[in-house]
């Protein structure tokens, strides 16, 4: 038993928890900034994995890394404007839009892959670059924390840092403070002259722009490569930690790290000869009981 | 009468522009990526008619599609967003396999028991996620998603370590019986028995939508919310019986589809029908007859897409582009507004 917790003892289990945590954090935090504008984005999965794609493309046909990123951006902006546009112009219900635009990028991403390199499974022979990894200065001599906090790709220290950009650009800011009185109520924000439509496509192209970072961070980071479907329910799970986190920064960033932690012990229970099928649903059984726990408790009280 | 008759031109009106602009971007982008254009655009719509087993292949595939169609426009119209349908085919996919590896009758008894059997687990796991929605309010698009992946888990567990023929490689359950299999109606296709009783759900989930209370409560209730309040019937009641109508619906997609296509049972990642469902209820406008036609055409085109691939340099996913094009043009309301803006322009009147 005690070997057992050493296994999550390590310096390399917490650096993990960082590495594993980062595409997520990254979406949910653009759930955040949609659901505080009253819209939801489910398609977080379908942009990062298109921003993954074109992220692969760019750098390996530009030959820079940053190129490649920058790609990956536009990209995540471009998918979200385009389902900003279909749901507030033309009148799609965006959760509508959201699974046909899902299953839409799952398809395109390989229909993409194949006509660049003739294969359907992955980018391997393609050069594409990755970003550089970052060793942080001082931080990265202390022992056990240097070995967690330093050496990890610069889109995980970007990560962190949006959790701040965020928070302040939501509660300090004109722009924050637009997203949310839209989000609590349109017609009152209409009424004291806010373009709530305007608005609300602003959030949505703010939260593909963390989406094509997350994007980016799996195809040019966590992995070096695009693979088909490569995101594997990392958007999903991003909307299950904005709901958990009731759309507020700190509480989904809390709920972020939960399902980091689930899916690290999860990668490290799988090497040891437990039946992979069932430790791989363990961030998902957290997530459900989290869900349904916080409804409880909220309905408890309400009555 | 007149006002429905208008609303049921435009809706026409709708869906037409939608295939025309659809077709139009297919044959654009077939242009700039294709050597043979016009070859693979032919052989996309017209390839499923040329002979009767590729029909019959439409006809197969559109069999879950409808299904899974029709299970999601049930929570689609009462304002549920729940998309456990995925998770739904697979685990009554798995409760259908353990039942039609056992001797329980001769054909028409088996065949039933193994259809009942994984429709209604299928009917009592969507009740989780709706349960936990009509007491507490749990955002059910969350739970049904965390669903889908818990329901794989398990099921592939229970298939790897329960139901495995060691026989075999790769992995893959023991042979269902004979007599647990759907019988074909269309001799060398899979077009089975289960068609009919697809064609019997639709008609009566259109019934129950038509003529009878529960559907009225339904409609209302997916336009307003408080309304289940008010026609006697509580929102919790509502929300239960709709989400086992949808899962007892998935688990009979899942299970008719594995007794008429498989010998076995091998999804080792889920099927796809749950999502594919969603796109289904939407091209169907939430009807259970838009849904068999939307199925039907959404079969149509991914049967000329598989058939195009294989003859052309075309790659099959090319269709998700038509697919989406379809989906967003159908379920968007321009033409409406068009008409709108239009009528407004001429009569005057500067309002929207």
């Amino acid at each position: 038993m005690n070997s057992f917790i050493a296994l999550f003892l390590t310096p390399a289990f917490g650096y993990a928890i960082l590495r594993v945590t980062t595409p997520i954090l990254f979406a949910s935090l653009g759930n955040v900034i949609s659901d505080k504008a009253g819209v939801s984005n489910i398609a977080m999965e379908g942009t990062m994995l298109t921003a993954s794609l074109a992220g692969v493309l760019v750098s390996a046909y530009s030959g820079n890394a940053f190129i490649g990123l920058l790609a990956a951006l536009l990209v995540g902006v471009l998918f979200s404007a385009f389902m900003a546009y279909i749901s507030l112009y033309l009148g799609t219900k965006i959760i509508m839009a959201g699974i046909a635009l899902n299953l839409f990028a799952s398809s395109f991403t390989v229909y993409v892959l194949y006509m660049f390199t003739g294969q359907k499974g992955n980018s391997a022979s393609l050069a594409s670059k990755q970003l550089p990894t970052i060793d942080l200065p001082i931080i990265k001599n202390i022992p056990v924390l240097g070995e967690i906090l330093s050496g990890h790709n610069v889109l995980v220290y970007v990560a962190l840092l949006s959790i701040v950009v965020i928070y302040v650009m939501l509660n300090k800011t004109k722009l924050g403070a637009h997203i949310k009185a839209v989000g609590e109520n349109p017609s009152a924000a209409a009424s004291v002259g806010i373009n709530v439509r305007r608005v609300q496509f602003i959030s949505l192209c703010l939260s593909g722009l963390l989406a094509g970072f997350g994007g980016a961070f799996m195809s040019m980071g966590y992995l070096s490569m695009f693979t088909r479907d490569m995101i594997a329910g990392r958007g999903w799970i991003a909307i299950a930690a904005s709901a958990m986190g009731r759309s507020m920064v700190i509480p989904t960033v809390i709920t972020s790290f939960l399902f980091g932690i689930f899916s690290a012990v999860g990668n490290v229970l799988q090497l040891q000869n437990m039946p992979s099928e069932l430790i791989t649903t363990l961030p998902y059984v957290a997530v459900f009981i989290g869900i349904v726990g916080y409804s409880i408790r909220k309905y408890k009280k309400e009555n | 009468m007149k006002k429905l008759s208008n609303k049921a031109k435009n809706e026409i009106i709708q869906i037409a522009t939608a295939i025309v602009i659809a077709l139009l971007i297919t044959l654009v982008v077939l242009f700039l990526t294709s050597d043979e254009p016009i070859y693979a655009f032919n052989k996309l719509l017209t390839a499923p008619l040329t002979n009767m087993r590729y029909f019959g292949n439409v006809l197969e595939l559109m069999v879950p599609l409808a299904f899974a169609g029709i299970s999601a426009s049930l929570l689609f119209r009462s304002g549920l967003f729940n998309m456990g349908g995925e998770g739904i085919f697979y685990i009554s996919g798995i409760v259908a396999t353990v039942l039609a590896t056992k001797h329980l009758g001769n054909s028409m008894v088996h065949s039933t028991i193994v259809i009942l059997g994984a429709s209604i687990f299928g009917g009592l796991i969507a009740c989780i996620s709706g349960f936990f929605k009509a007491k507490y309010n749990a955002n059910e698009l969350v739970t049904s998603l965390m669903l889908n992946n818990i329901l794989f888990g398990v099921g592939f567990y229970i298939l790897k370590s329960k139901l495995k023929d060691m026989s075999v490689t790769g992995v893959a359950s023991e042979q269902y019986l004979e007599t647990a299999k759907l019988q074909v109606l269309i001799p060398k296709t899979n077009v089975t028995t289960g068609f009919i009783l697809l064609i019997v759900v639709t008609i009566i989930i259109w019934l129950i939508y038509k003529k009878t209370k529960l559907g009225y409560t339904i409609k209302m209730t997916g336009i307003n919310k408080e309304f289940a309040k008010y026609s006697g019937m509580s929102f919790f009641a509502l929300t239960m019986i709709v989400h086992f109508m949808s899962g007892f619906i998935a688990g009979m997609g899942s299970s008719v589809h594995l007794m008429s296509m498989y010998d076995r049972f091998t999804w080792s990642a889920l099927p796809g029908y749950g999502f594919d469902g969603c796109l289904v209820a939407m091209l169907g406008k939430n009807h259970p007859i838009g849904a068999f036609v939307a199925a039907f055409g959404l079969s149509y085109l991914r049967t000329g897409s598989d058939i195009m691939a294989r003859n052309t340099d075309v790659p099959v996913e090319m269709i998700a582009i038509v697919e989406m094009t379809l989906v967003l043009l159908i379920t968007a309301d321009f033409v409406v507004k068009y008409l709108k803006r239009k009528k407004a322009i001429e009569g005057g009147s500067t309002n929207e």
